[in-house]
């Protein structure tokens, strides 16, 4: 039996598919514990039994978050998927599983992909101009991080390289304000998210071993490494392990979410976030995304978030915004993708907050094209809250 | 990081502590291995709706993550715990409840020859052999329903005979005493 697999343990309780985002407005869907641990005894037997209708699966592990066994069902299902599946649509699915390739593309281009973009999505996805690296490496802010004693390596995925480089200058800004310098990693691929769920293992694979090549070096001289994107840290973390098999037990104390590194070093250190005197009341509502609240790490953003003076914090119900990664871009998935996210919406619109705030770039997407409400991720709040370093 | 109280369990009585909790104005966090508080597919109302209370009165609700253990300082009082998916981050707390259930929930756990608490291996009351804690007539009253931590009148637990003072057992965990 494959690793990890503990489908075995599942007492068929079924708080799953009450918990299932998908299941909960599409009767069609058979549900988690159907497609994960109850398939999987039938799949074991002959892979005829696999169901197409895992396709319908967000990934989004809510599964996983609620269940009292600690059965990994999400990880079950997409496993399944990645072995028996079979692949459709698969120029449109690499065009939104490449996500370096196209963000390369993309900022290239940036006015012609900008214009398609506007056209196709009302708020959602756009590209910067100028990538990260390429604003980061060589410029002045690069320079000044040698300056500092202690160090960490950013991991700034796809999104800030290619679409939201503001915010990586904004964790720099954070990061240096707490005394402490920001290096890129040796060499750094996307994650690998949207290829791994839209079934392109092998390109998956040789993103994963050229990340974790330089996860270790870094790690090697004592540098943790720090995303600002929760589905690209709960990736490295989560998925390389569980699904594509790679051991990171050695690296998965060293890697954290922005949120949490910055936390645990107020929490445990002398050093402290000089708030600016003039900040404004602001009502902020706080949309904790899936794959945070599968890491466990949610709580490390919302004790932040009320550190920030002026901010009036309401913490959204645990809701899925339906988008999870590339699933609600697809056509076929757009319907089910909204109806998923009419709860969250739903809150959004009735709270009336000024700013929504949350860590994923997808979910970020999803909330603008569907509420039009502002959305910023709450290290780009924080870096607005603080004074400026001399 | 550092709370007021933490409540291992997620399940009813440890959302009605949690809130009685932060009525008093203390700050408090919830761990919670799955979505506590039912055994079949849908949720009861009441624990949406005490969930929902308690997170809006500023408690927090960690679900999916479970708590592995505990250190104890020299006077047997617990001092901080370890989680799953923390990784070394440690939570300190003045004060801890532990509300994981009975066996269901693996609050307890039942080996060939012991039952146990698998979290931080308090005592629990139970004896005889495993044939003994089962009644073969099915719907008999069974003995191992009976079967608990072993508290003090304030509900406190014991460790290897030794009260441990900041902890408290709540819910199905504690024996209910009626053992034969």
């Amino acid at each position: 039996m494959e690793r990890d697999n503990n489908f075995e343990q599942c007492l068929k309780c079924d708080i799953c598919s009450g918990y299932c985002p998908v299941a909960k407005v599409n009767p069609v869907f058979p549900g988690p514990k159907r497609l994960g641990p109850d398939g999987e005894r039938y799949r074991m037997m002959d892979a005829a039994f696999f169901d197409p209708a895992a396709n319908l699966c967000l990934n989004c592990k809510r599964c996983e978050v609620s269940c009292p066994s600690d059965v990994h069902i999400g990880d079950i299902i997409l496993k399944a998927k990645l072995k028996y599946g079979r692949k459709s649509h698969v120029l449109r699915n690499a065009a939104l599983s490449y996500t370096d390739t196209m963000g390369f593309l993309g900022t290239h281009f940036s006015p012609m992909a900008n214009a398609v973009a506007s056209l196709m999505f009302k708020g959602g996805p756009r590209y910067a101009s100028r990538t990260f690296e390429r604003q980061f490496i060589g410029s002045e802010t690069a320079a000044r991080q040698s300056c500092f004693d202690h160090k960490v390596s950013f991991f700034h995925g796809c999104y800030v390289n290619y679409n939201n480089p503001s915010l990586g200058m904004d964790f720099v800004k954070v990061m240096n304000a707490l005394g402490i310098g920001v290096q890129l990693l040796d060499d750094e691929s996307c994650c690998g998210i949207a290829l791994i769920s839209n079934g392109f293992v092998q390109k998956a694979r040789k993103n994963a071993e050229k990340n974790i090549a330089s996860v270790r070096t870094s790690v090697e001289k004592g540098m943790p490494v720090i995303s600002t994107s929760t589905t690209c840290m709960f990736t490295l973390r989560n998925e390389y392990q569980n699904v594509l098999g790679y051991d990171m037990s050695a690296f998965s104390d060293s890697m954290y979410t922005a949120t949490k590194y910055i936390f645990e070093l107020l929490d445990s250190s002398a050093v402290s976030l000089h708030f600016r005197k003039d900040l404004p009341k602001i009502r902020v509502a706080y949309h904790m995304p899936c794959h945070l609240e599968k890491l466990g790490w949610g709580l490390y953003t919302v004790a932040l978030l009320r550190m920030i003076p002026g901010v009036e914090l309401t913490v959204l119900d645990s809701n899925c915004c339906g988008v999870a990664g590339t699933y609600g871009f697809k056509s076929e998935n757009k319907q089910t993708s909204r109806n998923v996210g009419k709860p969250l919406f739903d809150q959004i619109r009735s709270i009336g907050a000024d700013l929504v705030v949350t860590d994923c770039e997808t979910c970020r997407w999803q909330i603008e094209m569907n509420t039009g409400a502002r959305v910023a991720h709450p290290i780009s709040l924080l870096a607005q809250s603080i004074e400026t370093l001399k | 990081m550092r709370s007021d109280v933490i409540i291992i369990g997620g399940g009813h009585s440890a959302l009605c502590k949690g809130i009685e909790l932060l009525k008093a104005g203390r700050g408090c966090i919830i761990f919670s291995t799955g979505e506590g508080g039912h055994r079949f597919r849908d949720p009861s109302y009441s624990h949406l709706n005490h969930r929902k209370e308690f997170e809006r009165l500023g408690g927090v609700y960690v679900m999916g993550d479970t708590v592995t253990g505990g250190q104890f300082d020299g006077s047997g009082r617990l001092s901080f715990i370890r989680t799953a998916a923390q990784g070394k981050t440690v939570f300190y707390a003045q004060e801890f409840f532990i509300a994981t259930g009975s066996f269901f929930s693996r609050g307890l756990v039942a080996l060939r020859d012991a039952v146990v608490e698998p979290i931080f291996g308090l005592d629990v009351d139970f004896s005889g052999t495993y044939e003994e804690w089962v009644n073969p007539d099915f719907y008999a009253d069974q003995p191992f329903m009976h079967f608990g931590v072993i508290t003090d009148e304030e509900g406190h637990p014991l460790k290897n005979g030794v009260k441990v003072g900041n902890l408290t057992a709540i819910g199905s965990i504690k024996g209910d005493g009626k053992r034969q």
